[in-house]
């Protein structure tokens, strides 16, 4: 059981490294979410691992010292990592979206800036540029992006907040990347 | 990040709640974080896997839902269920019995979760000019579209789940069967989840039969279910034939 729990141990040691890379890659599309996201999820697996290597050890009479190590490992590396991936893993969604649908529109409209499609909450999608400077100060803020399909109805204007300074760059994430969507 | 470290902290309580219940209870310490590693992975798969469907069914976009991550309540339940449900009896555990002093755990990371639903402004309630309404202000929350005083309906269910948890322990102080107090859990948690959908605002998540939400077609699908297993459970059993 010194095998499973070795195993636990260095698969809780690549999740860790998986949850520094995803957070160092963030901005990197596809890879930094990916990592993000697989990183709590193979620090699951060193749990099971060393749960297991836990209980035999246990039902054997022997040391289950590493076995502890690669379970305790993985439990602190779930956490963070899942943290990490909610916060970090999201930003490598959005641009992993506005890569995938830049591309699609550079192609299709010719132009050179790269356009996110974002759900807004009550129905209808809204085209955005995230690299988009803000208005200054000084100019009232511009209406919330391009309705993508004008025939969908209704679709509500977003309404700026009363004291809002000048809205940021990046838009409002889209439904479900910050906790649940639909059938929820 | 309020969203993701209350994600953390709920299932770090729910955690270390089922790991003290199975103590107490005199099982394997090891197979219950077997158990409990393999529920979570199941949650997690189970919640990506149906926000993808809804997503992808609501957009036309397959890579919209696979890249955002995101997930959907609803399916992390049935997911957890499923996976405790094949892990626990691979390992031969006491899977009624599990499911009864899960109770608590589930009760305190499910209303953990739902306060980081409030703060990162999802799940909103619908407009309500209540003394305790909440006006959503941040660009990123979704309750901030329209930026209106709305029911805090998270906040509502994290409550309605802590006192369900306690009412269920309450009525089953001496149970008659073992699985009973997650029966009656389920019961009554598909009647809250049923009445709170009515002050929810987030009507993107689509209607069943443009009656009823599609959460309160599961609710009351989640009801007969718990329901029918309570009463069969109650049936008395023959006695079996030996030899």
């Amino acid at each position: 059981m010194r095998a499973m729990g070795l195993a636990s141990l260095f698969t809780a040691i690549g999740a860790f490294l998986l949850m520094i890379g995803g957070a160092l890659l963030a901005i990197v599309p596809i890879l930094g979410v990916t990592m993000s996201w697989s990183a709590p999820l193979v620090a699951l697996v060193a749990v099971v691992l060393g749960g297991i290597a836990m209980s035999r050890a246990k039902r054997d009479g022997e040391p289950a010292g590493v076995a502890v190590a690669g379970l305790t490992l993985g439990i602190v590396v779930f956490l963070l990592g899942l943290l990490l991936a909610v916060t970090c893993g999201l930003c490598g969604a959005l641009v992993s979206n506005a890569y995938l649908n830049g591309d699609l529109d550079r192609s299709r409209n010719g132009r050179n800036g790269m356009h996110m499609r974002v759900s807004l909450p009550d129905g209808g999608m809204m085209e955005i540029d995230p690299f988009a400077a803000p208005p200054s100060p000084a100019q009232p803020p511009p209406p919330s992006g391009t309705p993508v399909d004008p025939s969908a109805a209704p679709e509500p204007t977003p309404e700026a907040p009363p004291s809002a300074a000048p809205p940021p760059a990046m838009p409002p994430p889209p439904l479900g990347a910050a906790g649940e969507a639909a059938g929820s | 990040m309020s969203y993701g470290a209350m994600l953390a902290i709920a299932t770090l309580a729910g955690g270390a709640l089922a790991l003290r219940a199975a103590k107490k209870e005199r099982l394997d310490i090891g197979l219950m974080y077997v158990v409990l590693a393999v529920t979570v992975l199941g949650a997690f798969v189970g919640g990506y896997l149906l926000y993808i469907v809804v997503e992808w069914l609501r957009t036309g976009d397959l890579m919209q839902g696979v890249l955002t991550f995101g997930r959907v309540l609803l399916g992390s339940m049935v997911g957890g269920f499923l996976a405790f449900y094949w892990i626990a009896g691979r390992f031969g555990m006491p899977r009624a019995r599990m499911m009864d002093f899960a109770v608590p755990a589930i009760a305190a990371a499910h209303a953990i979760g739902r306060v980081g639903c409030f703060l990162g402004g999802c799940c909103f309630g619908s407009e309500s000019h209540l003394p305790w309404a909440v006006t959503a202000t941040d660009p990123l929350a979704p309750a901030s579209y329209p930026s209106i005083p709305r029911h805090p309906t998270a906040l509502y269910e994290a409550l309605a789940v802590l006192a369900i948890a306690s009412l269920s322990g309450l009525l089953t102080r001496k149970k008659k069967y073992d699985g009973e107090r997650f029966a009656l859990y389920a019961m009554m948690y598909a009647v809250a989840r049923f009445s709170l959908e009515f002050l929810r605002g987030d009507t993107i998540r689509g209607l069943a039969f443009n009656v009823v939400s599609t959460s309160q077609l599961v609710a009351l699908a989640l009801f007969a279910l718990a329901l029918y297993l309570h009463r069969q459970s109650l049936q008395p059993h023959p006695p079996r034939r030996v030899g």
